[in-house]
């Protein structure tokens, strides 16, 4: 009864392993690998902020390795993925309301900004999504950034058409809303 | 129809917005944590016997994978990681040797006000601290400690040559933020408002931050963001209420009592003081320090102030050897590990109380949080672990340093134990060591359960006895210790194994059963179980 060790490297174990095991997890790399910029922009655009956007992707990925055997289409993975994702993001921004966070000191150097946050910032429509309710925050993305229909993101999220079509109203109208204070705002201060 | 047409407009615009975006790809941590899946070295046991090899490499094929993924977690965590490093230096260490040139600095103590709505808890007492010194470390000011000692007082010693009344002042506030609408009660700045005559609007919970900015005429000015709630709370509130009083207090005390001028939707408040200039500078980021780390959860009242101790041993102190003087200790970042449940303080008192008497005089004193791992920075994935840690005393003449572990038990209280073997004789026992790049069967051990046998008067000290009745040798992680109950009585146990916090892990008769298709676990560890012999690792137990 012995009890050696070595190292298997991937090919060897290609080579003996189960080839439906195998054939997985290359199935798992080969799909998780070009869909990773994507989910982590759209993490770092919901979270508006990439380190805490690489943890949720991080988290995403784990799950969703111990989960890819539930993926039963397999052209699916892409939404599959962003569900993971997203689901993780919302539980992070709903979070908020209780942890705490401590803002960075707004006069850091602009390196050291954080990528989301600055992109957000630039543009007064863009900030405003930030002060949208996490759900709210969840569909403008989905809906603007990553272009999908109405369908497609009740059909990613798991939500009801109506419950993507309503929040996305409640969304526009607040952005709106606060659109329409900073013009005001800023027609005032010129005069 | 102009409703319509404003939308299609603002989502022409945020499309446009959305697509200039420059956004980075994911960076490289992650990218090398999926790349790293395939190329990682997969340990396994070598089959001899062709027909097993199938089962072997496929148990292993699962287990290497998921394993790295872990690992690759820990990566992607390491930006967190690093910034926990204790800083000898930084804001949260605790400096200044106790020395006839260095002249006392002012200790100030607190009683902490606990009320029937705020009763006393460990983790709320731990957040009570934290708040203080984040308080004070905001400032810039190095070298001041803050500890609780009992479950009412907070000893905050500050260092010499400090003008200590802008700290006190920030300590003292509770830091509870009100929103509190007035109608015709006439009210000025620093008056202080009644709460049950004039319940709020909302509280501190309501304001996600507050930063100091200038507004169009230069003047420094203070601005919350409220939370969506909150905002949608004010913005009906002042829709309703134009004309009438208002007033944000801090504590109760009137901050800003304006009028309502018009609706303010949208959440964000900007407080602005009358006269040239604004806001003096020190008030503006006193009062967003204060917002920004949230309020006490229970008010604190100022009891005694005077020098602070200029000779700890002296000084009769019940915690001597951590008095604020004593020697240098090194605290995590408060920042990265928030509302720890075993703060620092509590953590280094408890060991100290485990010291050795004899020792020589402590040169350091450094405490780790569970979930930070110098040995295996990948490994220790879980900063929820923030009830135990590890006490290092480093000794002035170079003797081996005293290691404790020490964790927060099941009543609450604080219990330390020695990691290291001391003087007063043998506190440890050997343990035989899992070799590092073990392998493990996917093929099922001949039994089905083992319990573990410690007698450190044997030798080996620990074995395990088979449900077979096969006497298995029992090999331990690299960091186990095998403890005997400490001579001092700090722990009541008898003869256990420890993991490197002092954790209990395994004692004379813990059974370890193996699941069916699974390996075995020992507190949260990957346990190989071999035919002859049963390896507990230092690799995490697979999901």
């Amino acid at each position: 009864m012995g009890w050696l060790t070595a190292t298997v490297t991937d090919e060897a174990l290609d080579a003996t392993a189960d080839p439906t095991r195998a054939a997985r997890r290359h199935r798992f790399l080969a799909q998780a690998r070009p869909a990773l910029d994507r989910v982590f922009r759209l993490a770092g655009l919901l979270l508006g902020n990439g380190t805490e956007a690489e943890d949720a992707v991080q988290d995403g990925l784990v799950s969703a390795w111990q989960r890819f055997d539930d993926l039963r289409e397999a052209d699916r993975f892409g939404p599959w993925l962003d569900r993971i994702v997203v689901n993780g993001c919302r539980d992070r921004l709903r979070r908020r309301g209780t942890v705490r966070f401590i803002p960075l000191a707004a006069d850091l150097d602009p390196a050291d900004r954080d990528p989301f946050a600055a992109f957000l910032e630039r543009d007064a429509l863009l900030g405003s999504v930030d002060r949208l309710t996490a759900d709210e925050r969840i569909v403008v993305v989905l809906r603007f950034w990553a272009d999908l229909t109405l369908d497609e993101i009740a059909d990613r999220l798991g939500w009801p058409l109506g419950t993507v079509k309503s929040r996305l109203h409640r969304a526009l109208g607040r952005l709106r809303e606060m659109h329409d204070r900073e013009t005001r705002d800023a027609r005032e201060a010129r005069r | 129809m102009s409703d319509q047409r404003t939308d299609l407009d603002l989502e022409t615009r945020l499309r446009g917005a959305f697509r200039s975006a420059d956004l980075p790809a994911a960076p490289g941590r992650l990218v090398g944590m999926l790349e790293r899946v395939p190329d990682a070295p997969v340990v396994a046991t070598a089959a001899r016997d062709a027909g097993r090899r199938r089962g072997r490499s496929t148990g292993f094929g699962l287990l290497g994978l998921v394993a790295v993924l872990l690992v690759g977690g820990a990566l992607a965590l390491s930006g967190g990681a690093r910034q926990q490093t204790p800083r000898p230096n930084g804001s949260a260490t605790i400096a200044g040797e106790a020395s006839a040139s260095v002249p006392p600095g002012r200790r100030i103590t607190y009683q902490v006000v606990w009320s029937a709505a705020v009763a006393y808890t460990a983790p709320l007492l731990a957040e009570e601290v934290r708040i203080v010194q984040a308080r004070i470390d905001a400032t810039g000011v190095v070298g001041a400690t803050v500890r609780s000692e009992g479950g009412e007082t907070l000893i905050v010693d500050l260092p010499a040559d400090l003008d200590a009344d802008p700290l006190r002042r920030l300590i003292g506030q509770t830091g509870r933020i009100a929103f509190v609408p007035l109608d015709d009660t006439q009210v000025e700045q620093g008056d202080v408002i009644d709460p049950a005559a004039h319940p709020e609007l909302f509280g501190s919970e309501g304001i996600a931050t507050a930063s100091v900015s200038t507004d169009q005429s230069g003047g420094r000015v203070v601005v919350f963001e409220l939370s969506p709630a909150a905002a949608d709370l004010f913005g009906a509130w002042t829709a309703s209420h134009i004309g009438a009083g208002f007033a944000i207090t801090l504590d109760d005390r009137v901050v800003s009592a304006p009028v309502i001028q018009s609706e303010i939707p949208g959440g964000t408040v900007e407080i602005s003081q009358a006269g040239t200039g604004g806001w003096d500078e020190r008030a503006a980021s006193e009062l967003t320090t204060i917002v920004r780390l949230g309020p006490l959860p229970a008010p604190l009242m100022e009891v005694a102030s005077g020098p602070g101790p200029e000779d700890p041993l002296a000084s009769g102190e019940p915690t001597p050897l951590v008095a604020a003087s004593g020697p240098p200790v090194a605290c995590p970042d408060p920042l990265v590990i928030e509302n720890p449940l075993l703060t620092c303080d509590r953590a280094v008192q408890a060991a100290t109380e485990i010291l050795p008497a004899g020792h020589a005089a402590i040169a350091s004193i450094r405490f780790d949080h569970a979930c930070f791992d110098p040995l295996h920075p990948g490994l220790a994935l879980d900063c929820a672990i923030q009830a135990s840690g590890i006490v290092t005393f480093s000794f002035a003449d170079g003797a081996e340093a005293f290691v404790a572990g020490v964790r927060i038990g099941d009543a609450g209280a604080v219990e330390a134990v020695a990691l290291t073997p001391t003087a007063a004789g043998g506190s440890t026992f050997a343990l035989e060591r899992t070799p590092a790049d073990l392998g493990c069967d996917a093929i099922p051990p001949p039994y089905r359960w083992f319990v573990i046998h410690v007698d450190p008067t044997k030798t080996p000290s620990v074995w395990a006895i088979a449900d077979t009745k096969a006497r298995l040798r029992v090999l331990w992680g690299s960091a186990d210790r095998g403890i005997l109950p400490n001579s001092a009585g700090a722990i009541p146990t008898p003869a256990a194994i420890v993991d490197r916090f002092g954790l209990v892990i395994a004692r004379d008769g813990t059974r370890i059963d193996i699941p069916e298709g699974a390996w075995p676990a020992l507190a949260g560890r990957f346990v190989c179980p071999g035919p002859t012999a049963v390896y507990v690792t230092d690799r995490p137990s697979l999901p």
